[in-house]
């Protein structure tokens, strides 16, 4: 490249209007030029960094890595929360066993038994004291199979 | 978006943002670790991304905006000039004392351009960007990139003129 190329290179960098190949060439060749050209081609260089290579599949394997570690935490978690509402549930939903002592059973079957006592059937007799052909008179008596009531 | 969808269309673009955003956090494996992040972030945003205009400018824009933000959140008082200088300031271990000189010499030029310019001149210059994925980084129209980047460029060359001007070749 001679001195009138990179000039005319160095005035359209300076417009803002070459393309990034042009702008390599001219930073190669700025020690060729002039001294502000050559000192920030040098700063350019020095302070650029290089992508590394492999650096996306890098990335990526640690990425789904760490998508996959984040999907079994929620995974753990959501399985933590079924088991405890299971848990709850199941313990809600079982009637407790209540097992009744020999005594609650007889004082609950005493209990039976005297109202089968009240609900008894009574016993209906009728005394005839005085009859004809129009009117009867009667007593009429109720027997209870505990006690007696009479009318 | 499925995941084979989203590996083509946006991770893919890993290598790409890597310059930037290892320019701007000065650290490979806190380049690589921001990538991570920011390509997380935009798989939950994955289904959005499946409708958007501007795919690609959009991830650019989301991975400066969270080396910045980043930057912002470990380094309060870090001046806006130096957030975008963050390697090149510290890379002052350089063993060639002339190189240093240089170096600090051609920052304090460039911390006196607008942010803007700056930025724009960094994108282009540093990290080899092509205009348009400056406009995307940046949200800027391309037009405008090249108007910044011109302005940025013949700043530097006149600062630098009249610093080594003198020399002769």
């Amino acid at each position: 490249m001679n001195q009138d190329e990179l000039k005319k290179l160095i005035e359209k960098y300076e417009a803002g209007a070459s393309t990034l190949e042009e702008e390599q060439l001219l930073f190669e060749h700025a020690e060729h030029s002039d001294v502000k050209m050559a000192a920030w081609s040098n700063f350019v260089k020095q302070n650029r960094s290089e992508v590394p290579q492999n650096l996306n599949e890098e990335l990526w394997h640690t990425f789904e890595n760490k998508n996959a570690r984040k999907r079994r935490i929620i995974f753990g978690i959501i399985a933590a929360a079924a088991s405890i509402l299971l848990a709850l549930n199941i313990f809600v939903a079982t009637p407790t066993d209540e097992k009744q002592s020999y005594a609650e059973k007889k004082a609950l079957l005493e209990e039976a038994r005297s109202m089968l006592a009240e609900t008894k059937k009574k016993e209906i007799t009728n005394e005839i004291i005085y009859e004809n052909e129009f009117i009867m008179i009667y007593n009429k008596i109720e027997i209870l199979s505990t006690n007696n009531n009479q009318e | 978006m499925n995941k084979a969808d989203f590996k083509i269309q946006i991770f893919s673009l890993s290598d790409p943002i890597y310059p930037m955003v290892l320019r701007l956090l000065d650290n490979a494996e806190d380049a690589k670790d921001a990538i991570q992040e920011i390509m997380l972030k935009l798989w939950v945003k994955r289904d959005k991304l499946e409708n958007h205009p501007n795919v690609k400018a959009f991830v650019f824009l989301t991975a400066r905006n969270h080396c910045l933000d980043s930057l912002r959140k470990n380094k309060p008082n870090m001046v806006e000039a130096d957030l975008t200088f963050k390697k090149l300031v510290t890379s002052s271990g350089h063993e060639n004392l002339a190189w240093q000189e240089l170096n600090t010499s051609i920052l304090k030029i460039v911390k006196q351009l607008p942010s803007l310019q700056r930025e724009v001149l960094m994108l282009r210059d540093i990290d080899g960007y092509k205009n348009i994925e400056i406009a995307f980084a940046t949200d800027l129209k391309v037009e405008h990139v090249r108007v910044l980047l011109s302005r940025a460029r013949k700043h530097v060359s006149k600062e630098l003129k009249n610093k080594y001007g003198y020399e002769s070749r």
